[in-house]
C-alpha cells in the first residue's frame, strides 16, 4: 500500500469513526482499489494450487497500513468495516460482469483456451445475494453488515463482534437468523 | 415486511430454538394464536435451519480467486502471428475463452487454436 493512499486511508478513518459518514463513501472506492492491487501481487507471490482467502488478504491490508502509519493505530475494527464493503463490491461487481459478458460480436475470432477455475459460486447467486443482502439492510442494517463481513469478507465471529461494538453472541445470533432469512428470500425467488 | 416485522419474527424464532421440537406446537398455539402469518414465517425460516451446505456457508474465495487469475494474465498476444493470421488487438472475454481479433492472408478461414 502506498505511503499517500495509506495516509489518506487513516485520516478518513479517523474521520468516519468521528461520525462523519461523508467519509464513508470516500473511504470505500480508495480501500477498493487497493484490495485489488494488493490481491493480484498476493496472489503472484503464492505457490501453486494455493487458495485464495479474502480474510488473509484483508488482514495483510491491515498490517501494511497499521505499519506504515505507526504503533498506535486505532483503527482495525473500521478499517476491517470498510475492507468488508470493499470486497462486497469487488465481487458482486466482477459477478455482474460475468453476467453481462455473454453476448457475441461480429469479428473474426480465434479462440484460445485458457485454463479454467470453476467457481463454487455462480455468479448468479452472488448478484442476487447483493440484491437481498440490500433488501435485509433497509429492514435491519447491522444484520445486513454481519453477512457482509462474515460471507464476502470471511470474518470470525469476534471481528465482527470489534467492528459492530456488540457482544461475540449477539453477532451469531445475528447471522444464524439473517443466513436462514436469505437463504428463504433466495429460495422464493427462483 | 417491515422493520418491526422482521424483529417480531426474529423474537418468536429465537424463542422457538430455545424449546425442544416436541414442545414446540403448544408454544406456536400460545404466542401465535391470532397470526397464522406470523407461524408461517417462522417455521419457514426454521426449515432451513439443518442445511449445512449452502452457498452461504463457503466465502466466496474461489470466485475471488477466478476473477485474480483473469486479471493477473501477462501474456498479451497482440501483434503475434498465428498460422495465416496476425492477431490485431483482444477483442472480447467469454468465461474462460479470450477472444482476439486477427487479420491474414485467408480471412475466409475460421480456425480455433489452442494455447
Amino acid at each position: 500500500m502506498q505511503n499517500a493512499a495509506s495516509h489518506q486511508i487513516t485520516l478518513l478513518l479517523v474521520d468516519w469513526s468521528n461520525g462523519d459518514e461523508l467519509a464513508l463513501e470516500e473511504l470505500i472506492p480508495l480501500v477498493y482499489d487497493e484490495l485489488r492491487q494488493m490481491a493480484k501481487r498476493y496472489m503472484r507471490g503464492q505457490p501453486a494450487g494455493h487458495t485464495f482467502q479474502t480474510t488473509e488478504l484483508i488482514h495483510e491490508a491491515y498490517l501494511k497500513l497499521a505499519k506504515q502509519d505507526g504503533q498506535n493505530w486505532e483503527n482495525r475494527a473500521h478499517f476491517f468495516g470498510v475492507a468488508a464493503r470493499a470486497m462486497r463490491h469487488i465481487l458482486v461487481d466482477y459477478a455482474r460482469s460475468k453476467q453481462s459478458g455473454k453476448r457475441g460480436g461480429s469479428v473474426q475470432k480465434i479462440t484460445l483456451e485458457e485454463n479454467l477455475i470453476v467457481s463454487a459460486q455462480r455468479p448468479e447467486e452472488i448478484v442476487r445475494l447483493d440484491d437481498v443482502l440490500t433488501q435485509l439492510a433497509v429492514l435491519d442494517e447491522r444484520k445486513s453488515r454481519v453477512v457482509e463481513m462474515k460471507f464476502f469478507a470471511g470474518l470470525n465471529i469476534e471481528e465482527i463482534a470489534e467492528v459492530l461494538k456488540i457482544s461475540p453472541e449477539t453477532v451469531k445470533r445475528d447471522w444464524r437468523f439473517s443466513r436462514n432469512w436469505l437463504l428463504r428470500e433466495l429460495s422464493s425467488a427462483e | 415486511m417491515n422493520a418491526e416485522r422482521l424483529k417480531q419474527v426474529e423474537e418468536i424464532y429465537h424463542a422457538v430454538l430455545e424449546i425442544a421440537p416436541d414442545k414446540r406446537e403448544s408454544f406456536f398455539k400460545e404466542n401465535c394464536r391470532a397470526d397464522a402469518d406470523l407461524r408461517r414465517e417462522v417455521e419457514s425460516l426454521l426449515s432451513f435451519e439443518n442445511t449445512f451446505d449452502s452457498f452461504l456457508d463457503q466465502p466466496p474465495e474461489s470466485l475471488a480467486a477466478e476473477m485474480l487469475a483473469e486479471q493477473d494474465e501477462q501474456i498479451d498476444l497482440t501483434g503475434k502471428e498465428i498460422g495465416h493470421y496476425k492477431i490485431i488487438k483482444p477483442n472480447r472475454k467469454v468465461v474462460s475463452k479470450l477472444i482476439y481479433e486477427v487479420t491474414g492472408d485467408n480471412k475466409n478461414r475460421n480456425q480455433n487454436h489452442k494455447r
